[in-house]
């Protein structure tokens, strides 16, 4: 403080700069404490980071998603009311298509959508608007086309041949093979999604509708202050069950240590993403701790052009030689689980592997040993330093650089900031021999997206430029099998093999802490990377 | 971080700077053959000045001792006993994050704080005293071109300039030495500049030219010796400013790489932690980044000082 | 004075268009594609050249600095590639927060520094001079990021005196100018601690330098009282330089607040500008740099208009 600063207790006696000063700091240190705030009920979330743009289409990240799929559905959602431990694999349940149809063959969706139902601005849906939606997304010759909307959810429609509003509310998506990912490709969020906008929101504003949302969900945008806040409040009209809170804030407070310190001081009522050696602390002082298992795999990629990587036995011995307990029990606090296959429990082709992934430091140097490399050898690691969903990346990849040298193994490791990160990702791991990232979905075909051959860096995620024409050809008809069950069978499979391949190296999976004030009641921690708020409340004296 | 210079960014205008003016004034210096054993004596009564000059020998000496006198591996933790505090077995100063052993890193730390914030400063020292002799006292067109070309980069906050080069050239020791560098060019430069076209008008300089003497020797003769001091006793203090600019960096991810022991990422490593009751992981190397930083800046004041002919004599 | 003016003008835009041709030619080396950022991680490349297009991001470089340029003369700084939105309307508010973070500081830097240098220069090496310009430099070296988390735990958590982040208090839409300040404290005061220090500084050696002048020697002898002859006399004569480097600290406040506001959650420029850097989003970027730059030049012009003012030899010339 500055000199001549001398407080005692809660007031604020100044000796004074100067008299205005005074009266200045006085008040102001008092107003610190006194907020109260209105009768309304209002959840305040500090938020890892800064919101991406408020158009579900083109938003990327979850931690935007977490905010967009308060205001905008999709036709079909899960249900995010039951917790992990009830239900692994989260549920699909209609959205804003009340029911579908799958032909026999499985190349035609057709869609019912729900009846009664208005956006935030009044509009009514129907097939219409969703057909609007689609060829937004898809239909390169519509004049709401957005190549950025394209871009994102190209994963969702890249099958479609044709999108027809048969009637006043039923849609039919036609495509040009089976693809058994659809449903649950149409309820993901993150990269992208297919959340609904009201067609007269989208006309109006064009390019600005992010600033303008109009969508069907619990929550109406209310406002947006860069930097400080997102605010949102109930939708009075909602079709399904009305959240109980009156409104709900999301504030951005990048540093973790400042989002558990406006915790602590009753800034926020919640915080995501807490510091992993805070949790137990937290905890004792009597604050709640909500978590699950959604899939979010924190793995690496393998350069297949390198010299060292391109070697299986290497792969395998790297995949052996890292110590997932300890990252996850002592360097991480139990935040998450080890990893024991390539996709997160939280899909139904979920292979446990103990065999390939549990640490076992003389198989992994036999291994080393048999490729030739018994004194090692060096090769780095490429790495964010945060970042959505990225954990803690730095200090992960220093245990693991520590891991792998009990085997010989040298790592470097690069780091760069996320989104300079994302960008250097995607072109491809290039020189670098291994590359981080956090992912996953709970539908099997993300496995498809980031080993497939045709997904092969930087025409896709597949950055280590992983090519198994066996692995292709499993996963191939995984995604064209005509039922579920035959699906997961493949899936499966396929999951083996890149296993047996050493194709990547999983790490661990995220349990996506989140701490609550005491007095939140109601949150859910589901098998998924968002959340449902409409069962939240909160008792700001709790 | 910019400093504790006083030079006007703004284009084509000089402003006095008192500090130096008032002192290097008077100095006929480069003349005296006694000169240097008065500065000497001069700094040798500045206790504070001595002082720096101490703990940065020590520090130094850490530096460049690190391998013999740390006791463990700065890169190699044992996690089972992360985070462990001050005074625990074995380890007296405790342990970080990963479970390495703190005061090892902060002895190899030495190194790369000192590097990070003394070579881009060396390194930019001859470029800038080129530009600025060149600049204030050759002047003419490449002289003008090279002012405004310097005003351009000064217009950026020292801070983020080094940021956003930092940011374009990524992480590593290597390119945050290059970002720190390119930062300072403008401000050193200045120093110079300013410095040169007060001198140019002493009456030494105007006795030189009479008598005769080339640009080149004038230049190299007269004003070089006076338009060093200042600019060192900058560069001094300037090491200081980078050491914490140097910690900054690591603190927004394109600073120096981890696990590097680096006393800025150690510090940062530790600020999630610190209000969690293991606030040494952060403070340790804070303070020694603290103590170093202080300890260049006392000794530029020191040498600023024992530079200043009315406190050689006094 | 008008050519004088006439000329600062020229230099300024000047200044402004190298600076906006640096900004674009160091973009161009950030690493990534910001087609590549607004489409994440999934795009297909047919879907990133697409966005590049709309962009206008595959046009020769010399196109798309000179159709920039020709936007920002007619008064349009384009629209932000990752946020799409005008850059005005993000980069406004934030800079305005900024704004409001650095003039806070800089009312602690002169209310503090400036006499803190005086009353440290009235008795030089003595005790509090000693004390006052080591605990200045002690703060000016501290990392920020730390001593501001040092800062929340004891006066905001501990204490319970001021809230941790933010800038206001979003349960309490109508707390007013309270509610900021309380919210402005404690960032204000970390931010200050660099500039406060080389205030401080400034002012005491040229206040040690002013006292040593021979009229001030004369007015002593002639039985004015001192304190008269250092707050009235040295003063008005060291004021020019101090108010030089008050005006230079702007500059540094507004870059150097960057870690303040990450810390501090601070809704400010720095870190907006931080993310477009590495978002590459050149407009974003370029607008932000331009508001500093523009800002920095201004005041220093300001400060040389004032010093102008307040030197007695300028003035006479003035007059004259």
């Amino acid at each position: 403080m500055a000199p001549g600063l001398n407080v005692t207790g809660r007031r604020a006696t100044l000796s004074a700069l100067a008299g205005v000063l005074t009266a200045v700091f006085a008040l102001s240190a008092c107003g610190a404490n006194s907020a109260q705030g209105d009768a309304d009920e209002v959840l305040i979330i500090g938020i890892e980071s800064e919101a991406d743009v408020l158009d579900p289409q083109v938003a990327g990240g979850w931690v935007t998603w977490r905010i967009n799929s308060q205001m905008y559905e999709p036709l079909v959602t899960h249900d995010l009311r039951t917790p992990s431990e009830e239900a692994p694999v989260p549920e699909l349940k209609p959205g804003l298509a009340e029911s579908w149809e799958v032909s026999e063959d499985g190349k035609e969706y057709t869609f019912n959508i729900r009846q009664g139902v208005t956006f935030h601005d009044g509009t009514d849906l129907n097939a219409e608007a969703v057909e609007y939606n689609i060829r937004r997304m898809w239909d390169e010759d519509s004049p709401q086309y957005s190549a950025a909307a394209a871009g994102q959810t190209n994963f969702v429609w890249q099958f479609v041949e044709d999108v027809t509003a048969t009637d006043e509310y039923t849609v039919v998506v036609r495509m040009s093979q089976p693809f058994s990912p659809f449903l649950r490709m149409l309820a993901q969020g993150g990269n992208g999604s297919t959340g609904i906008i009201s067609p007269a929101a989208l006309e109006e504003h064009g390019e600005d509708i992010a600033e303008h949302p109009a969508g069907t969900g619990p929550f109406r945008f209310d406002d947006r202050v860069r930097g400080e806040r997102i605010s949102l409040v109930r939708n009075n009209d909602y079709w399904g069950e009305a959240p109980a809170l009156d409104g709900v804030i999301f504030r951005p407070i990048p540093d973790p240590a400042g989002r558990t310190s406006a915790l602590r001081n009753g800034e926020v009522d919640v915080i995501a993403v807490p510091s992993p050696d805070s949790v137990q602390a937290l905890v004792d002082e009597g604050y709640q701790l909500s978590d699950g298992q959604p899939p979010h795999v924190w793995y690496l990629s393998f350069n297949m052009r390198d010299e060292y990587m391109s070697i299986p036995e290497v792969r395998q011995a790297i995949n052996l030689a890292i110590d997932r307990e300890g990252i996850s029990d002592n360097l991480l606090q139990g935040t998450t689980e080890p990893a024991y296959d390539i996709q997160a429990p939280a899909n139904d082709a979920y292979v446990e592997r103990a065999d390939a992934y549990g640490r076992d430091l003389d198989r992994a140097r036999e291994l080393l040993a048999e490729a030739g490399f018994e004194d090692g050898f060096t090769t780095s690691l490429m790495t964010s330093v945060d970042g959505s969903g990225q954990i803690v990346p730095a200090p992960m990849a220093e245990f693991i650089q520590q891991n792998l040298a009990e085997i010989g193994i040298t790592v470097e490791i690069e780091t760069m900031e996320w989104i300079s990160y994302l960008g250097r990702w995607a072109e491809g791991a290039g020189d670098v021999g291994m590359m981080q990232m956090s992912w996953g979905m709970d539908t099997p075909y993300w496995l498809y997206i980031v080993t497939s051959s045709d997904m092969i860096a930087p025409s896709g995620p597949n950055v280590g430029y992983y090519s198994n024409p066996e692995l292709d050809e499993v996963m191939d008809k995984a995604i064209t099998a005509a039922t579920e069950d035959e699906a997961t069978e493949y899936w499966q499979r396929a999951n083996e093999i890149a296993t047996d391949d050493a194709a990547l190296a999983p790490i661990v999976n995220d349990r996506a802490p989140y701490i609550l004030a005491p007095g939140v009641e109601g949150w859910v921690s589901a098998s998924q990377e968002w959340y449902d708020l409409t069962g939240v409340t909160v008792n700001p004296e709790g | 971080m910019n400093t504790v210079v006083e030079v006007s960014s703004t284009p084509g205008q000089v402003s006095v700077d008192p500090r130096f003016g008032a002192s290097s004034r008077k100095a006929k210096a480069g003349r005296r053959p006694s000169r240097l054993i008065l500065g000497l004596r001069a700094f040798g009564r500045d206790k504070m000045a001595v002082a720096a000059a101490a703990v940065l020998i020590i520090v130094v000496a850490a530096a460049a001792l690190a391998p013999v006198l740390s006791p463990y591996d700065p890169v190699v933790g044992d996690s089972a006993r992360r985070l462990e505090g001050i005074g625990s077995e074995g380890h007296p100063l405790g342990l970080d994050g990963q479970g390495r052993d703190i005061l090892s890193r902060l002895i190899w730390g030495a190194r790369y704080s000192l590097t990070v914030a003394i070579v881009p400063v060396l390194a930019v020292l001859p470029i800038a005293l080129l530009i600025g002799l060149f600049a204030g006292y050759v002047q003419g067109r490449v002289g003008g071109v090279l002012m405004r070309v310097l005003d351009v980069l000064f217009a950026f906050p020292l801070v983020l300039l080094a940021i956003a080069l930092a940011a374009v050239l990524g992480a590593g020791l290597g390119n945050v030495m290059l970002a720190i560098g390119i930062s300072l060019v403008p401000y050193m430069a200045r120093v110079a500049y300013t410095s040169t076209v007060q001198e140019s008008s002493r009456e030494y300089v105007e006795a030189a030219r009479a008598g005769g003497a080339r640009t080149g020797e004038i230049l190299l003769k007269e004003l070089l010796p006076n338009v060093v001091s200042p600019l060192l006793v900058y560069a001094t203090t300037l090491c200081g400013l980078m050491v914490v600019l140097a910690a900054g960096l690591s603190f927004l991810g394109v600073g120096i790489v981890p696990p590097t022991p680096d006393w800025g990422i150690m510090t940062a490593d530790g600020s999630s932690v610190l209000l969690e009751g293991r606030a040494h992981v952060a403070t340790i190397p804070g303070l020694a980044i603290l103590v170093v930083a202080l300890a260049f800046n006392l000794l530029g004041d020191g040498l600023r000082d024992a530079l200043d002919p009315r406190k050689q004599t006094t | 004075m008008i050519a004088m003016i006439g000329r600062r003008v020229m230099s300024t835009l000047m200044v402004l268009f190298g600076v906006s041709l640096v900004i674009f030619l160091l973009l161009q080396l950030v690493p990534g594609d910001p087609a590549r950022t607004i489409l994440g991680a999934g795009a297909t490349e047919d879907a990133v050249a697409a966005v590049r297009a709309e962009l206008g991001l595959d046009q020769p470089l010399p196109v798309q600095f000179l159709g920039y340029l020709q936007g920002l003369i007619t008064g349009d700084l384009g629209r932000s590639l990752t946020i799409n939105q005008p850059v005005t309307e993000i980069i406004i508010p934030r800079f305005q927060n900024t704004m409001v973070l650095s003039a806070a500081a800089l009312v602690i830097c002169v209310v503090v520094g400036i006499p803190l240098g005086i009353l440290a220069a009235r008795r030089q090496y003595g005790i509090f001079d000693r004390i006052a310009m080591f605990t200045s430099l002690a703060g000016a070296s501290v990392p920020v990021y730390w001593l501001g988390l040092m800062l929340i735990g004891v006066f905001a958590l501990n204490l319970g005196w001021f809230p941790t982040s933010g800038m206001s208090n979003p349960r309490n839409p109508e707390g007013g100018f309270g509610d900021l300040l309380s919210h402005l404290v404690l960032p204000a005061f970390a931010a200050a601690l660099v500039p406060l220090a080389v205030i401080a500084r400034m002012t005491r050696s040229v206040m040690v330098d002013t006292m040593e002048q021979d009229y001030i020697r004369t007015l002593r002898a002639a039985g004015v009282p001192e304190r008269s002859i250092i707050w009235k006399h040295c003063l008005r004569n060291a004021m020019p330089p101090i108010v030089t480097v008050v005006g230079l600290q702007i500059g540094y406040l507004l870059g150097g607040v960057i870690f303040v506001e990450v810390v501090f959650s601070w809704p400010g420029l720095g870190y907006q500008l931080y993310t477009a850097i590495t978002q590459n989003d050149m407009p974003l970027v370029q607008a932000g740099v331009l508001f500093i730059a523009l800002v920095f030049v201004l005041v220093n012009l300001l400060a040389d208009t004032t010093v102008g003012l307040l030197d007695p030899r300028t003035r006479r010339k003035v007059t004259a």
